[in-house]
């Protein structure tokens, strides 16, 4: 008896983002992102702060030029947006869940 | 109420609905509250390249009058004054006859109180175990990376006057000489 065929998942139609998954694991880099920046701000200020203090104050604008263009790229990573989730395929699970549940994102 | 009571169902509801809308801060809500923070570290670098957080007593020009009597004080010893206010410690040193040396005594790591360690010729930091030498007060063991401010002395007749306070970093020896 022949056994039926595996049922075949598709890929996603179009890109990541085009998902509410693709969305949300959009959102959670984004995130992880921008917190390294952070880190790095905080790690700049301490260097700038104590290059400051020793009189060197070229090395202090310089580690306030990294601190402002870290700024610049999480500013753009912050204003990033997803499409409209009313423009969005629904999720692969979508269908085994359909109104059960919803996170927000 | 006995413990056989049903909870009130209203009750039940109005704590679910605190509880799970009180406490949402949603992914965008995350990275927003970074993206205000980022600015604001970057705010920060630039005010510190600014020099906006400059140190209280530097660039004072508050004359002081350490001592009346500065024969008085016998070589290898320290006085202790205030300079510029009653809240910043500073030492007055007679390296030699004609040596005198003043320094804001707050330690340039941690802000502790810089003590003069007569038998082995150092100013010394009790709380991290920093040591700065006394003739130009640079750090020469400990953790302090940054030499002590150095205070500017004038000698009036037999008395000693603070007249300002030096550069933080480098600069030169100031030493008052007498006569």
């Amino acid at each position: 008896m022949a056994r039926p065929p595996r049922p075949i998942r598709p890929l996603p139609p179009g890109p990541a983002l085009d998902t509410d998954e693709g969305v949300r694991t959009g959102l959670v880099t984004r995130i992880i992102i921008v917190l390294m920046i952070v880190l790095g701000q905080l790690w700049a200020l301490t260097v700038g702060l104590e290059a400051y203090l020793l009189g060197h104050t070229g090395q202090a604008w310089l580690t306030a030029g990294f601190s402002i263009l870290s700024f610049i790229v999480a500013l753009v990573l912050v204003s990033l947006d997803p499409p409209p989730r009313a423009r969005r395929l629904p999720d692969r699970t979508t269908a085994a869940e359909a109104g059960v549940r919803k996170t927000r994102t | 109420m006995t413990r056989a009571d049903p909870p009130d169902p209203e009750l039940v509801a109005e704590r679910v609905a605190r509880l799970t809308t009180d406490a949402l801060v949603t992914r965008r809500g995350y990275l927003k509250i970074l993206g205000v923070l980022s600015g604001g570290l970057a705010t920060g670098n630039i005010a510190v390249a600014l020099g906006a957080f400059e140190r209280r007593t530097a660039g004072a020009t508050i004359e002081t009058v350490i001592t009346d009597e500065a024969d008085a004080i016998p070589v290898g010893r320290a006085v202790r004054f205030t300079y510029p206010n009653e809240r910043d410690p500073a030492l007055l040193l007679r390296l030699d006859d004609d040596v005198y040396v003043a320094y804001s005594v707050i330690c340039t790591h941690l802000a502790c109180e810089v003590l003069w360690e007569q038998d082995d010729s150092e100013l010394f930091c009790p709380c991290h175990n920093g040591v700065f030498d006394p003739v130009d007060g640079a750090p020469v063991a400990g953790p302090p990376e940054r030499p002590l401010p150095q205070i500017r002395l004038e000698r009036r007749g037999t008395a000693i006057v603070a007249v300002g306070e030096g550069a933080v970093a480098g600069g030169e020896r100031d030493t008052t000489t007498g006569r």
